[in-house]
């Protein structure tokens, strides 16, 4: 796909998404579902590699722009990351302090709320993918624990899961 | 994060105020995409102008973007390997349930200001409109956005 193409999809996911891993359900709809560019599991791999190292959530773009373009997708992906960011200067010009408005807030909070129950949605299938043993789903419930109740890193999540599946490896195969 | 820059920003070097801070977090939490980055440019922004906004913006995204570009071409590089496949899948089992403690910390800091009930009928409404109506996100989201325009916060006790 053209990587020009390939920004305004990703664009339009991150510009109606307010943080986290939101604008997850418009890139599968829009990737997965309808145009089959990437696969349940490719997706989910862009967002597990994305939080390996340090960064900002809305990083796992870079991996999904690169999964369906190559280096130009990945350029296009960290471009479609960073650009709303921009609008906070606009924002600040003719909103300012406006900006806590109780009106404004329910909005962002009513749209936040949505997303959440989307994220929700479009886990579904990933997890179809990802969890199909014991194995695996004590690793997903572990790490929602972790991740929704402790303050933990991701990354040391990533980490743990990724040492504890090669642990499990050697000892199913080597003893 | 935010607190890392608070420290730096406002404390050490006093490139900043209080109150650009506090209005720079307000409204980076409006902005559309990753609070983080939008935060970056707006600290950029109060110090230096556009040119700042967009130096800060690329200084805090580029060098993870890059990282996280070089772990997906050496995990792809490596994918045959069996030892590589089993992390991998332990891996992709925890995205998962990181996935899920993603979309519960959206509800959470919420529940208290909107109430229990509000949150959980909205998030169920976009989540069974999407998944068992084929609804499209960007649909649910407008839906979203004009009902809670509309809906007026429970009173406080």
């Amino acid at each position: 796909m053209n990587a020009i193409l390939l920004y305004f999809l990703l664009l339009k996911a991150t510009l109606v998404s307010f943080s986290g891993l939101a604008s997850l359900p418009i890139i599968h709809n829009d990737l997965v579902v309808q145009r089959q560019l990437l696969t349940e599991r490719e997706l989910n791999t862009a967002v597990g590699v994305a939080r390996m190292g340090p960064g900002p959530l809305g990083l796992y773009l870079v991996c999904v722009g690169y999964y369906v373009a190559g280096i130009p997708g990945a350029i296009a992906g960290c471009l479609a990351m960073i650009t709303p960011a921009f609008l906070v200067i606009p924002l600040s010009r003719y909103l300012g302090r406006r900006a806590d408005q109780p009106a404004v807030q329910r909005i962002i909070h009513s749209v936040i709320l949505a997303a959440a129950g989307l994220l929700i949605a479009s886990t579904i299938p990933l997890a179809r993918d990802a969890v199909n043993n014991l194995q695996s789903a004590g690793l997903a419930l572990v790490s929602f624990l972790i991740l929704a109740f402790t303050k933990t890193d991701t990354a040391w999540v990533i980490v743990g899961s990724a040492t504890f599946g090669l642990l499990s490896f050697a000892a199913f195969h080597l003893l | 994060m935010i607190a890392a820059m608070q420290r730096e920003l406002l404390h050490s070097r006093k490139w900043i105020t209080d109150q650009q801070f506090a209005l720079g977090y307000s409204l980076a939490r409006l902005t559309p995409g990753t609070n983080v980055l939008a935060f970056s440019a707006a600290a950029g922004w109060f110090v230096r102008g556009i040119l700042g906004a967009v130096a800060a913006v690329f200084s805090v995204s580029l060098p993870s973007a890059m990282l996280a570009l070089w772990l997906l071409i050496a995990y792809q590089h490596a994918q045959s390997n069996p030892w590589v496949q089993a992390a991998a899948a332990a891996i992709l089992a925890a995205v998962v349930g990181m996935m899920a403690a993603s979309a519960w910390l959206l509800v959470q800091p919420r529940l208290q200001s909107s109430g229990l009930a509000r949150c959980l009928l909205l998030a169920a409404a976009a989540a069974t409109l999407h998944f068992q109506a084929h609804m499209s996100p960007l649909l649910i989201l407008l839906i979203a956005a004009v009902a809670g325009s509309m809906w007026k916060e429970p009173a406080r006790q």
